[in-house]
């Protein structure tokens, strides 16, 4: 029985997937405050045109140039194993596949993006590329993009981060990144914050600020900046992994996958496995597509869709979202990535669809999913990876009691040995579980029930 | 009444999900120097009271406005950009 299956070079997927062009009703856009939606000149000076262009396409299919393959070879096709451990243990006829994205230099799923990004800088003609990062994982990606592609990279690292995770930052170092701790000296914002709080540890928005910021002010304009989640074009380059999971499943006879899972955080996660499988939902075919998330903050499986600001001041422009309302405080619980106030538009739109069918874990069912997960399968995962497979459990024991022998994929979003201490409450049992009240999210409804409602475009297909 | 510059919990670390690795209470509570993370209700809850702290200093409605949702990363971007842009020029 094969538990790892791989795909030789000449195999690897040759085009990108882009849902926005198979949704049936379309994605509508971001508005700016004065209610007109933004557009690719408001982007302009952030993001090179050729990735602008990305972000905005309706186009289904694009082609991955040659140049990035070739880099992408490193690494891709990456595996996709059998969890035929955990299968054993539960006695289901199941089949579950996951798809393992912690194989590339620098050990996670990023570099899909950031070399996609990088190479299409050069193409523009941009030399050098800014960005963010806290402990380093974005930021590595990054830079290793940039080594291979000869491009400069700078990359502004929280100084908190900065000054613990100093491996992180030679990993950069070593790709030839130079890699400063923000606040700093080099932009007006961190001296903004530096001339008040001399001695400030930093924080994300500041790095953010001067990252951008160094970007923009290029008197050249040969510099842009780079972002490793949440938009369009990151889910786009992301889809390699749903992509390549398809073939890989096709070589081992699976002629149909019948359950998709991911956790639904920042998104290009679970986009990236899961938006090919919803084009094939599309058209026609029989898959049930699970984003998770965590009980205690149901953006999907409870919310309605509506316009809704960004802050409780009211003052961001209005982006169509799921949304718990501007005055929600999402109540505490551990799985960090997961905690987000709205989705992005294109998981959005394809659950008002009907083409995923979100699904809540509390936290405790999937810390026991993830301790059964380390004792079969070895892994200890992350607690946000912790979601899916509960989901994944879940899955497998229904397939057990219909008798079916269900294929079941999902996506490896890393390890959590960076997580113990998660782990150690759980098993002190210090963790609480904190379902949203169905009075509390209708008081919260209450703040968004003046605002512009989004219109729920639909085909009622699904 | 707590002061706000220290607290007895500043020594207390847990794991910060945005930087990836773990930081002490006083970087959640004091991050830029004004006011706490918006995640710091999230992060904090199962080591000690620390809604119960953040009233001993601020208002429900700074509380409110702490722990308030992020712009969307688009639109931050756009306004970063456009600011950096108006100080530059």
């Amino acid at each position: 029985m094969a538990v790892k299956i791989l795909l030789n070079e000449d195999e690897i997927p040759r085009q990108w997937y882009n849902l926005a062009a198979d949704l049936p009703s379309p994605l509508q856009p971001p508005l700016g405050p004065d209610g007109n939606p933004i557009g690719p000149d408001d982007l302009a000076p952030v993001f090179p045109m050729n990735l602008i262009e990305q972000e905005v396409s309706q186009q289904r299919w694009i082609d991955i140039p040659e140049g990035i393959l070739e880099i992408l070879y490193r690494w891709r096709p990456s595996p996709l194993r059998r969890a035929v451990y955990l299968e054993k243990a539960l006695g289901t006829p199941a089949r579950i596949y996951y798809k393992d994205e912690g194989v590339s230099p620098p050990g996670s799923h990023k570099p899909n993006t950031a070399v996609a990004q990088a190479w299409y800088n050069k193409e523009f003609g941009i030399k050098r590329i800014t960005t963010e990062t806290g402990a380093g994982q974005w930021g590595s990606a990054l830079a290793f993009a940039c080594a291979i592609l000869g491009l400069e990279c700078k990359v502004y690292m929280v100084r908190i981060s900065f000054d613990q995770k100093p491996f992180r930052k030679l990993m950069m170092n070593v790709w030839g990144a130079e890699c400063l701790a923000s606040p700093s000296t080099n932009t007006q914002a961190g001296r903004d914050i530096l001339a008040k709080h001399p001695d400030t540890p930093g924080s994300l928005g500041i790095a953010i600020s001067e990252a951008i910021e160094d970007a923009v002010s290029d008197p050249t304009g040969k510099t842009r900046y780079s972002l490793g989640s949440v938009l369009n074009h990151v889910m786009l380059h992301q889809s390699i992994i749903g992509l390549e999971a398809k073939k890989q499943l096709a070589k081992v006879g699976e002629k149909k996958v019948d359950v998709v899972i991911g956790c639904a955080g920042g998104g290009s996660n679970f986009a990236g496995l899961a938006f090919p499988f919803v084009s094939d939902k599309i058209n026609g075919a029989q898959i049930e597509i699970i984003p998770v998330e965590p009980t205690s903050c149901p953006t999907l499986t409870r919310a309605p869709f509506a316009y809704d600001h960004g802050d409780v001041a009211k003052m961001t422009p209005l982006l169509p979202m799921h949304s718990l309302g501007h005055e929600f405080v999402s109540p505490p619980i551990h799985a960090g990535g997961l905690r987000y106030h709205g989705m992005a538009p294109l998981v959005s739109q394809a659950v008002v669809e009907g083409l995923l069918t979100p699904r809540a874990f509390d936290q405790l069912h999937c810390y026991e999913s993830a301790l059964l997960w380390a004792k079969t399968e070895g892994y200890i995962p992350a607690p946000e990876t912790s979601h899916a497979i509960a989901a994944v459990i879940g899955e497998a024991k229904k397939a057990k009691e219909e008798g079916k022998e269900k294929v079941i994929l999902f996506n490896w979003s890393g390890h959590g040995l960076m997580d113990l201490s998660g782990y150690e409450n759980f098993m002190n049992g210090k963790l609480i579980d904190y379902p949203l009240p169905e009075e509390d999210l209708q008081e919260s409804l209450k703040s968004i029930a003046g605002l512009p409602k989004a219109p729920m475009v639909k085909t009622g297909k699904w | 009444m707590v002061k706000k510059g220290s607290s007895k919990y500043d020594d207390l670390t847990a794991r910060c999900p945005m930087l990836g690795h773990p930081v002490p209470f006083h970087y959640c509570r004091d991050s830029v120097g004004e006011m706490p993370c918006r995640k710091i209700l999230d992060c904090w809850h199962e080591r000690f009271d620390v809604h119960s702290y953040l009233r001993e200093i601020y208002s429900e409605e700074e509380i409110g406005m702490i722990v308030s949702p992020p712009k969307p990363k688009l639109l931050q971007i756009i306004e970063l950009a456009r600011k950096a842009r108006g100080n530059s020029g």
